[in-house]
């Protein structure tokens, strides 16, 4: 065996074995491409935001983190506690607009917004990201695992592989949510661990704060020195073209909080994951570096230490036999549910924006269901194909980074303008997306461009910087493309922009219940989707005939995985005043039989 | 770094002065939209929510640059 014990080799076996069984068994039930890809809509705020903690904490972020906190401290908790900015724009624009109008990824949302060679030119570009994103996700943990267990690189992303499609295909995002659900808990708990391991050998916080280097407690860098690590060049790349891109572009971000039962659930998540999960994320993933700077302070461990092996080695010295396992199983969960989620968007995409509209029109919903999981498939062995051409190239692993780099900017500018501007139009929508990716790319050939918006960082640094040019030049492109050109957006547009939510603004209601407890009657008169409810009760939740509502299990740490989405329907003779009228097939899909508890949800109108 | 407090201090208030350029333009078009405000309950408690998880961050970071100084 490669660099770990039996016992924590054998811990890591155990763990992904036990993961992918659980996610294949719980997502057996999927059914359709709203299962597959939205998992049925009917995740709680809970579970999808520690699914959500999964996704955020990928690839590099436990090695990368920790080395900055263990280069610059605290400040490397920065890129976790600066997203809330974006906030307000994206819980009260961005997901109601995707939410209500029902599109499945950005580019249906830029071809129902523009036109079919918009949506293309997104789906092209998103696409290459993330095929060539899974690729590197793969070539990462391979080289993770080659490390640990001693087998080839290849062989061990082809294990990853494997185990990733065992459930992905089994229950698409059902499966990813579930098992990205333990991930994002595992890799919560164990980066705490180590930190809290790391305190308690200092003797204590007061200890800890008192052994770390000078400066090393303040929470933000300097303004623009160093320059790798200048607060202005990470300020521009995280929060600003980083936070767009992750909340309002990637595509798993979309899918993800699609996935939960409703808009209102939908922004509680993005709460819970923004206010209390990216805090303690960011000291999972740093603790480890600011530990380990305090350790090498106090000669407890040896200052030669490189700063991207810190993690490992502040755990190799803290854990014991079986603790590190778990550990090290953290670090390559953090991997695995990062590649599922790419995964399973990569198909969303080819589904929905190629395969549906271009290739097979008007094909019934169990054929696209197939087409998603051979999708999957497919996304996965291209992701893994590349898992060589990285290994042998080290240039095309910093094309990947350098296109990325070119991508994001020009595709957050035409979001934003999107949604925020209604007189934006398809040519402006062109020049944004395809001229600021020009741009962009120009700009790391002749960093030089960069300049103007350096800050007075020096040029090492300008790569950060380059997101503050690409948002301003991509900006800027579609702005004048939009105002020099006489294309209107098409009539319908205004209903994926600002106005729409203006022009059909839905009452927040106050003062009525939003959930009851019910008991279950079957009625075999009515159909499968209808939820048959008396009309006290409809009064006192505020509902009228055919607004949806959703039946929950009681059981709530089930998470929604028995529930029913329906529309309510009166039942002015029901046998009860908690009588809940609900159609056999689907009480039997649930396992529940007449007279059991339930509960009954109000969603949004 | 070892630098100098000013430093640090400046990257604290340009985070908050950009950053709260996006968040009040965010508050703003919620209010235009109907789905923040003040005089009804819930568009008053969305609002508040908002405002205090700003203020969350900020004085996150406040107390740690008052700390780590």
């Amino acid at each position: 065996m490669g660099r770990i014990g039996v016992l924590d080799g054998a811990v890591i076996v155990v763990y992904f074995a036990g993961v992918t069984i659980f996610g294949a068994l719980l997502g057996r039930r999927t059914r359709s491409t709203r299962d597959f890809f939205l998992a049925g809509q009917r995740f709680p705020a809970w579970l999808v935001a520690f699914s959500c903690v999964a996704t955020t904490v990928g690839s590099y972020s436990f090695l990368k983190y920790s080395a900055a906190g263990y280069q610059y401290g605290v400040a490397s908790s920065q890129t976790y506690l600066n997203d809330w900015f974006w906030m307000p724009l994206f819980l009260f624009g961005w997901l109601p607009i995707v939410y209500r109008s029902g599109v499945l990824s950005v580019p249906e949302y830029f071809r129902r917004r523009f036109d079919g060679r918009v949506g293309l030119a997104a789906t092209a570009v998103l696409l290459l990201y993330l095929v060539g994103y899974i690729g590197i996700n793969l070539f990462t943990m391979g080289t993770a695992l080659q490390e640990l267990f001693g087998f080839d690189l290849f062989t061990m992303a082809a294990l990853v592989v494997a185990l990733c499609m065992v459930y992905e295909m089994t229950g698409g995002q059902t499966s990813v949510i579930l098992t990205d659900f333990v991930q994002g808990g595992l890799l919560l708990v164990a980066g705490l661990l180590v930190a809290a391991l790391g305190v308690a050998r200092l003797g204590g916080l007061s200890a800890f704060a008192a052994a770390l280097p000078a400066g090393h407690l303040r929470p933000l860098p300097p303004f623009d020195h160093p320059a790798k690590f200048s607060f202005v060049g990470v300020f521009w790349q995280d929060a600003m073209a980083g936070g767009v891109a992750f909340y309002f572009m990637n595509q798993g971000m979309l899918m993800r909080f699609l996935s939960a039962r409703s808009l209102r659930t939908g922004r509680a998540a993005a709460g819970l994951v923004l206010v209390v999960l990216m805090p303690l994320s960011a000291v999972a993933v740093s603790g480890a570096g600011w530990v380990g700077s305090a350790l090498v302070r106090l000669g407890v461990m040896d200052a030669g230490v490189r700063p991207d092996d810190v993690f490992v080695t502040v755990a190799t010295l803290l854990c014991g036999p079986g603790l590190l396992g778990l550990v090290m199983a953290a670090l390559l969960a953090a991997l695995m549910s990062t590649a599922d989620t790419l995964i399973n968007a990569t198909s969303a995409l080819l589904v929905n924006d190629v395969y549906r509209p271009w290739v097979a029109p008007g094909r019934d919903d169990a054929h696209y269901l197939r087409a998603a999981r051979y999708t999957s498939l497919g996304a996965a062995a291209a992701g893994l194909a590349l898992v060589p051409l990285y290994g042998s190239f080290g240039t095309i692993y910093e094309a990947h980074g350098a296109f990325t780099a070119a991508v994001t900017p020009p595709m957050a500018a035409a979001i934003l303008l999107a949604f925020l501007w209604p007189r934006f139009n398809s040519a402006g929508a062109l020049a944004t997306l395809l001229g600021g990716t020009v741009l962009v790319l120009a700009s790391i050939a002749d960093p030089a461009l960069v300049a103007p918006f350096s800050h007075r960082v020096a040029p090492a640094g300008y790569g950060f910087l380059r997101a503050c040019f690409g948002l301003a030049v991509s900006g800027a492109l579609g702005v004048g493309a939009t105002l020099a050109t006489r294309g209107r957006p098409l009539p319908d547009a205004r209903a994926f922009t600002i106005r729409g939510l203006r022009e059909h603004p839905r009452r927040p209601r106050a003062g009525s219940a939003r959930r009851r407890p019910a008991t279950l009657w079957l009625r075999d008169d009515i159909g499968p989707d209808l939820v048959l409810v008396p009309p006290a009760a409809m009064e006192r939740l505020d509902l009228a005939p055919g607004d949806s509502v959703f039946v929950d299990d009681r059981r709530f740490w089930l998470g929604g995985l028995r529930s029913v989405r329906g529309r309510v329907a009166p039942w002015p003779d029901a046998p009860a005043a908690d009588a809940l009228g609900l159609a056999p097939a689907p009480a039997e899909e649930q396992r529940w039989r007449e007279g059991r508890r339930v509960v009954l949800e109000r969603l949004d109108r | 770094m070892g630098d100098s407090i000013q430093s640090v201090l400046l990257s604290y208030l340009y985070q908050y002065v950009v950053g709260g350029i996006v968040f009040g333009a965010g508050i703003w078009f919620g209010v235009r939209t109907g789905q923040l405000g003040w005089r009804d309950p819930v568009r008053r408690r969305r609002l508040l929510l908002l405002v205090l998880g700003l203020a969350w961050f900020a004085a996150l970071q406040g107390a740690l640059l008052v700390c780590g100084h």
